[in-house]
């Protein structure tokens, strides 16, 4: 895709040839891609924060590990976590809130105004991600390049990204107490660009959405709730590429 | 006091890097003085005193070193236009002069600082003397031997360029070039051949080219530490391995290996100096392997905004006769309009240029000025012309001689130590006839130049109007066969053309060019030729 809006903002693009095109031809570009990403492995970094829950807020630190299969089709590991892994929050009682532990784990203010209110929302709607492994597949069907104010081009590709792994979600009873929810399956979906600056480097934004069955003590302990959660991430990230397709050596005979 | 003085022969031996053999220091209170102040790096000082002593001593032995020695001072200060005439006439004094080695081996540093590629070759040339070179560094003497190698080569004595070329040492920094410069005396003899229908021999030249070429190239060993080392011990070698490259292509391209060659034209990395010329040439390859599609997409590139002022008339006529062999005859006769109003408009203007009695200094200004008078006679060349003599890379080293001079000009009169000395007067003498040589070149240079675009443009008009002939033929045919005139009528676009693979992008052109799909164009054509034309 060649992005139209910033093409024609672009003054790069040298418009008008000298030579009118006649109906009886047509001119076609086949580009080699610049940035293939063919037979290459890539390393992301993401932090990434959630944008739409009301009680819950999660700041993320991602590492994901694709191989991409071929120019469209990539299998991708990843692990997301916003605690240390490994450590159960219902051990930590006695007001003890593990900010050390759950570093990117909190709730909003929305929370605290509606128990000052006497209210409290349903164990599930508290239930924060504290890791997630999982495995998707990701697909990148459009390759396109921006004109930025005739400053260079931005190759991109735009990505969707699915599948699932296992999680461990967490949260906080009113009595101050963490409670494990233990490790159960989440389905994730995203949206991505990736940027590529070079043909070993890359930034890219995920707009990634996890879904779960958050499954709760009920408001009386007396049972357990489930409910289905949906928690959506911003991210940003760098990547960096390793192997795949030698860039073509023009003539250089090294 | 002779003691001394021979100690100080010495040391100016061991400063200079000359052996000491044979080298005795002059005797004289004057040459003393000049020596010592040359060792405390008093240049002017001792300069002074050398060409005093050049002048006025009566020993003929320590004339002929205050020569040498002041043509060093003024070299060693910057003045190589000084230095110049006395190395030059240290060296055609010719072999009786002790310093004759010495000043030739003076003159190529010159012509190094210089980037003379001319004149002081073909002075050494002049005097060269196999049998005393013989005697010299053999790295000086392979620098002594590219020079003449190449300027015989641009006076088309191939064979003996190619004695003198051949005869560079393998370890001289200008080795490669050497060899470079040999293969393309091959392909110049392969063209020879070839339009003589010499076969054999044609084939048998462009093969040791190819040779030759691959052997530069192999100089790289064709990894990344061993071609470091190459780059640091070959002048200019990253260059040669490009022009290499692009003379591969042609080299192939000669043999009639169309395939090669569009393969060695297309490894020309895009947007590099050669990037236009291979461009034009892998049109006519893809022509000859009646690949139009492909032909007309190099042309395309060409053809961009991007190379908006290159000169490339012949572009247009192989554009035209691409379409006269599909067919496409409005096409074909809209490039030759093109031509037409873009080049033969020219010609007048360039014929009154070439025959007129214009002087050649005259003729500098369009290779030296960075802009012209309207008065200026070589204001009207119009700026296609100009830009595509400018881009000749003699035009740099011509415009550095200039720069080099005039900054010499100026730096005589300042020097204290020669004020109202015949020393600054000889020198100002010698770098204001150097200037009005060197204008005299340069203007002769300027009108080969335009002598070889008039006669170019001169040529393909006649071209253009074979063509145009031929077309209005064909319609005639059509005519009378009752097809229509219109191509349209006459037979389907063909598809566009199959992506090779994944790792290609399919774009569609929409008049817009964008800078990185320059090179990668492709038509496709409407197969317009009737089944009898």
């Amino acid at each position: 895709m060649k992005n139209i809006i910033f093409g024609l903002v672009a003054t790069l693009l040298m418009m008008g040839s000298a030579y009118a095109q006649s109906p009886n031809e047509r001119v076609h570009v086949l580009q080699k891609r610049n940035y293939s990403v063919k037979n290459k492995t890539e390393v992301s970094f993401f932090g990434g924060l959630s944008v739409d829950d009301t009680f819950t807020q999660h700041y993320a630190g991602t590492i994901t590990v694709d191989y991409h299969l071929d120019e469209a089709f990539a299998i991708e590991a990843m692990w997301m976590t916003s605690k240390i892994p490994f450590v159960n929050g219902d051990k930590q009682g006695d007001g003890y809130t593990g900010d050390g532990i759950r570093w990117g784990m909190g709730y909003t203010d929305a929370l605290e105004n509606l128990r000052s209110a006497q209210l409290s929302p349903s164990n599930a709607d508290l239930a924060m991600i504290g890791n997630f492994v999982g495995l998707n597949v990701q697909f990148s069907p459009i390759y396109g390049k921006f004109s930025f104010f005739n400053m260079g081009l931005i190759h991109t590709d735009f990505y969707v990204t699915a599948g699932g792994g296992l999680a461990s979600t967490e949260y906080q009873r009113p009595d101050d107490v963490w409670v494990d929810t233990g490790v159960y399956f989440m389905g994730d979906f995203c949206l991505g660009l990736r940027i590529f600056l070079e043909r070993w480097f890359a930034l890219r934004l995920d707009v990634r959405d996890f879904v779960f069955a958050a499954r709760v003590e009920n408001a009386t302990q007396t049972g357990f709730d489930t409910k289905i959660r949906s928690t959506l991430y911003v991210m940003f990230g760098v990547s960096l590429l390793f192997g795949g397709e030698d860039p073509v050596q023009i003539w250089s005979p090294y | 006091m002779i003691k001394s003085v021979g100690a100080m022969g010495f040391v100016l031996a061991m400063l200079l890097g000359w052996s000491a053999q044979g080298q005795v220091a002059g005797t004289s209170a004057q040459l003393n003085q000049a020596v010592e102040a040359y060792n405390s790096n008093d240049l002017a000082g001792a300069a002074k005193l050398f060409y005093e002593i050049k002048m006025g001593d009566t020993q003929a032995a320590n004339r002929a070193q205050a020569e040498y020695y002041l043509a060093q001072s003024l070299f060693k200060m910057g003045m190589y236009q000084s230095a110049l005439a006395f190395f030059n006439a240290v060296f055609v004094a010719g072999p009786a002069h002790p310093y004759y080695l010495k000043g030739a081996e003076g003159l190529i540093k010159v012509a190094q600082a210089l980037r003379d590629d001319t004149l002081i070759p073909s002075q050494i040339n002049k005097y060269y003397n196999s049998q005393e070179f013989a005697r010299m560094d053999p790295l000086v003497l392979s620098s002594i031997n590219f020079y003449v190698g190449m300027l015989l080569y641009r006076q088309e004595k191939y064979g003996e360029s190619m004695a003198f070329l051949a005869a560079v040492d393998a370890k001289s920094r200008v080795y490669a070039k050497g060899l470079f410069l040999q293969a393309i005396i091959h392909i110049r003899l392969g063209t020879r051949y070839n339009m003589a229908r010499d076969e054999t021999r044609s084939q048998a030249e462009y093969d040791q080219a190819i040779k030759l070429f691959n052997n530069v190239i192999g100089l790289s060993g064709f990894k990344e530490d061993q071609a470091q080392k190459a780059m640091a011990t070959y002048d200019n070698i990253l260059r040669l391995w490009q022009l290499c490259t692009l003379n591969l292509a042609r080299a192939y391209y000669g043999k009639g290996d169309y395939e090669k060659a569009v393969m060695y034209y297309s490894r020309i990395p895009k947007f590099s100096q050669d990037w236009a010329d291979a461009l034009f040439e892998m049109g006519w390859a893809f022509f000859l392997r009646e690949e139009y599609g492909k032909a007309l997409g190099s042309l395309h590139t060409l053809h961009s905004p991007r190379f908006g002022s290159l000169f490339t008339p012949e572009a247009w006529i192989l554009k035209s006769t691409v379409y006269f062999h599909v067919c496409l005859y409005e096409e074909a006769k809209a490039a030759i309009a093109y031509f037409q109003g873009n080049y033969e408009k020219f010609l007048p203007e360039l014929k009154n240029l070439v025959e007129s009695s214009l002087p050649n200094e005259k003729y500098a200004s369009l290779l030296l000025k960075d802009s012209l008078d309207a008065n200026d006679p070589m204001a009207v060349v119009p700026p296609t012309i100009r830009s595509s003599i400018l881009t000749s890379p003699r035009v740099e080293n011509f415009r550095h001689f200039l720069r080099s001079l005039e900054a010499e000009g100026l730096a005589i009169p300042q020097v204290s130590e020669w004020k109202g000395s015949r020393l600054l007067q000889e020198l100002a003498g010698v770098v204001s006839m150097q200037r009005n040589l060197l204008l005299r070149t340069a203007g002769g240079f300027v009108k080969a130049n335009l002598i070889n675009r008039y006669q170019t443009i001169l040529g393909f008009v006649g071209h253009s109007k074979m063509v145009q002939l031929e077309i209005t033929t064909r319609e005639r045919e059509l005519v009378k066969a009752e097809l229509p005139i219109q191509a349209q009528l006459r037979g389907r676009l063909e598809p566009r053309p199959n992506v090779p693979d994944e790792t290609f992008n399919y774009w569609s052109f929409k008049q817009e060019y964008w800078q990185d799909e320059l090179g990668f164009f492709e038509y496709t054509v409407r197969d317009a030729c009737p089944a009898n034309p």
